[in-house]
């Protein structure tokens, strides 16, 4: 179960950038003039039940991310209240810490460690990994000779290694070609069996409507509608178009 | 504006502190040999470039100090050398904590881990370095000057080295995430540190108002206590029990300053 409470994120874009240490002196002295604060999220509130599939769309900039980041910890709220009670686990990128120059045995080992998995752990996924992401003949290959549609794969097969009761999933369902979007669809009908609570970004309008029992609308930070998905996704449409 | 809160923590922190303990030393160590693979891969000489730098400066400063300044320190080889590779370490320390905070920001802002677990890692791909170069020094003690006991004491000024370093390393880290000029500012610093260290000279040599400079840094002392283990076969035990109490001292200061400021840092980068 997920509730958020009036939650606000501001951050300040800069007017001139202020990153060294001459500028910080200097603007003691000019104080007021450098920042303009940005709501990225303002008193957003909603619950989502366990169990729940919840869709999160909204324009570029609209504060999805921004959402996900806050419920992941990654970013600190600047008012408001987030309550999460189970362990949660956040997918907001596919391969993040992949090495180039490593195999790919290796990144699945340091990918998966980030995720939180030992090494013993890994070495009893490692098989189960690469073929889920067709990827055996390459396991001793470098991942920069991987394309990268390859390597978006392989992200998303150690990713869905690490279920939790709440997943985030931040836009990266879209990797891969058909067969893969195919497993993916599988992957995702298990974690609803699984009694799963996800919250999905998506800018892929169709899967929120397949997947996602309900739906919230993001506009400037603000929460703008909320329910069912499919009236959702065309009340956004309607707006988008219209 | 009421500050804001995040419950989540609360509840991951209170199911299995163990585990989550046991999650986070995962990180850090696969953290560190990536790092560590990632600095020596795909060059044949590999590690042994790490230590051309420090072979250089002691071939430099040997001669420098033998044949121009006629030094008089006994042992000066292993003098020199001890100094030279315990102060590349605490230069190298210090340098990656604020680099590889730069260079993790990627990882920071998609996954979170506490942060410290990112000074951690790049402290302990030093430390490796570390260890290796403190063995070969080792085994030259052993050929030239024989077996003495008290070089089984020097892992403990040596473990000193490293907190002090991480304490430095976990303060430097914060303000560089504030300014980047600490990066500059630190490349000054550490030059002059140099000198104020007894690396190359003996702070016992130097007149009393210098030398208790000199002292006042807590580098001295630890440099002062791996010769006297190493070479000069000399134990003071309140001198040691000093230089605990200063090191761990530095340590908690840069790590409480560090985690005072971690949550902040993923939006600073």
């Amino acid at each position: 179960m997920i509730q958020v409470r009036n939650l606000s994120k501001v951050f300040r874009i800069p007017h001139a950038k202020k990153k060294t240490l001459y500028h910080n002196l200097v603007s003691t002295f000019t104080k007021g003039y450098d920042y303009e604060q940005f709501y990225a999220l303002k008193d957003v509130s909603f619950d989502v039940k366990q169990g729940e599939f919840v869709g999160i769309i909204g324009r570029n900039g609209s504060g999805k991310s921004t959402l996900l980041k806050i419920l992941s910890r990654i970013y600190r709220p600047t008012s408001g209240e987030v309550v999460i009670r189970e362990s949660l686990f956040p997918l907001l990128e596919l391969g993040v810490g992949f090495q180039p120059d490593f195999s790919v045995r290796d990144n699945i080992y340091l990918y998966g460690a980030l995720l939180g998995f030992r090494r013993q752990e890994m070495n009893s996924k490692l098989g189960e990994i690469l073929a889920f992401s067709e990827l055996e003949r390459f396991v001793d290959a470098k991942l920069e000779k991987l394309s990268s549609g390859m390597q978006m794969r392989l992200g998303f097969s150690i990713a869905i290694q690490s279920v939790a009761p709440i997943m985030l999933v931040d836009e990266v369902l879209a990797v891969g070609d058909l067969a893969f979007a195919e497993k993916c669809r599988r992957v995702f009908a298990e974690l609803r069996e699984q009694k799963c609570t996800m919250l999905l970004v998506s800018h892929d309008l169709d899967s929120v409507k397949q997947y996602c029992d309900r739906a919230i609308i993001l506009d400037g930070g603000k929460l703008i509608a909320e329910g069912d998905s499919r009236a959702m996704v065309e009340q956004y449409q309607n707006t988008a178009f219209g | 504006m009421s500050a804001g809160a995040n419950r989540a923590e609360a509840a991951d922190a209170s199911r299995r502190p163990g585990e989550s303990f046991a999650r986070y030393f995962n990180i850090v160590r696969e953290l560190a040999i990536a790092d560590f693979r990632l600095k020596y891969h795909d060059s044949a000489l590999g590690y042994i470039w790490s230590m051309l730098n420090p072979i250089l400066m002691f071939g430099i400063y040997y001669f420098v100090f033998t044949t121009i300044f006629k030094s008089t320190i006994e042992g000066y080889p292993l003098f020199l050398l001890s100094g030279i590779i315990s102060y590349t370490f605490f230069q190298d320390c210090t340098f990656s904590a604020m680099n590889s905070l730069a260079s993790k920001a990627g990882i920071m802002k998609k996954i979170y881990f506490p942060r410290a677990i990112i000074i951690f890692a790049s402290s302990l791909t030093c430390v490796f370095s570390y260890l290796i170069n403190m063995l070969l020094l080792f085994v030259l003690v052993l050929i030239t000057r024989g077996f003495s006991p008290l070089v089984l004491l020097t892992p403990i000024p040596a473990f000193c080295l490293v907190l002090f370093s991480m304490g430095v390393a976990f303060f430097l880290a914060t303000l560089y995430s504030y300014f980047r000029d600490m990066g500059q500012i630190w490349n000054v610093l550490v030059l002059v540190l140099f000198w104020v260290s007894p690396v190359v000279f003996n702070v016992e040599a130097l007149p009393e108002p210098i030398s208790s400079i000199v002292y006042f840094n807590p580098l001295t002392r630890i440099f002062v206590l791996i010769r006297h283990y190493f070479i000069y076969n000399y134990f003071d035990l309140r001198f040691l029990l000093m230089t605990i109490v200063y090191s761990t001292a530095a340590f908690a200061f840069g790590y409480l300053v560090f985690r005072r400021h971690q949550d902040k840092l993923p939006e600073l980068f």
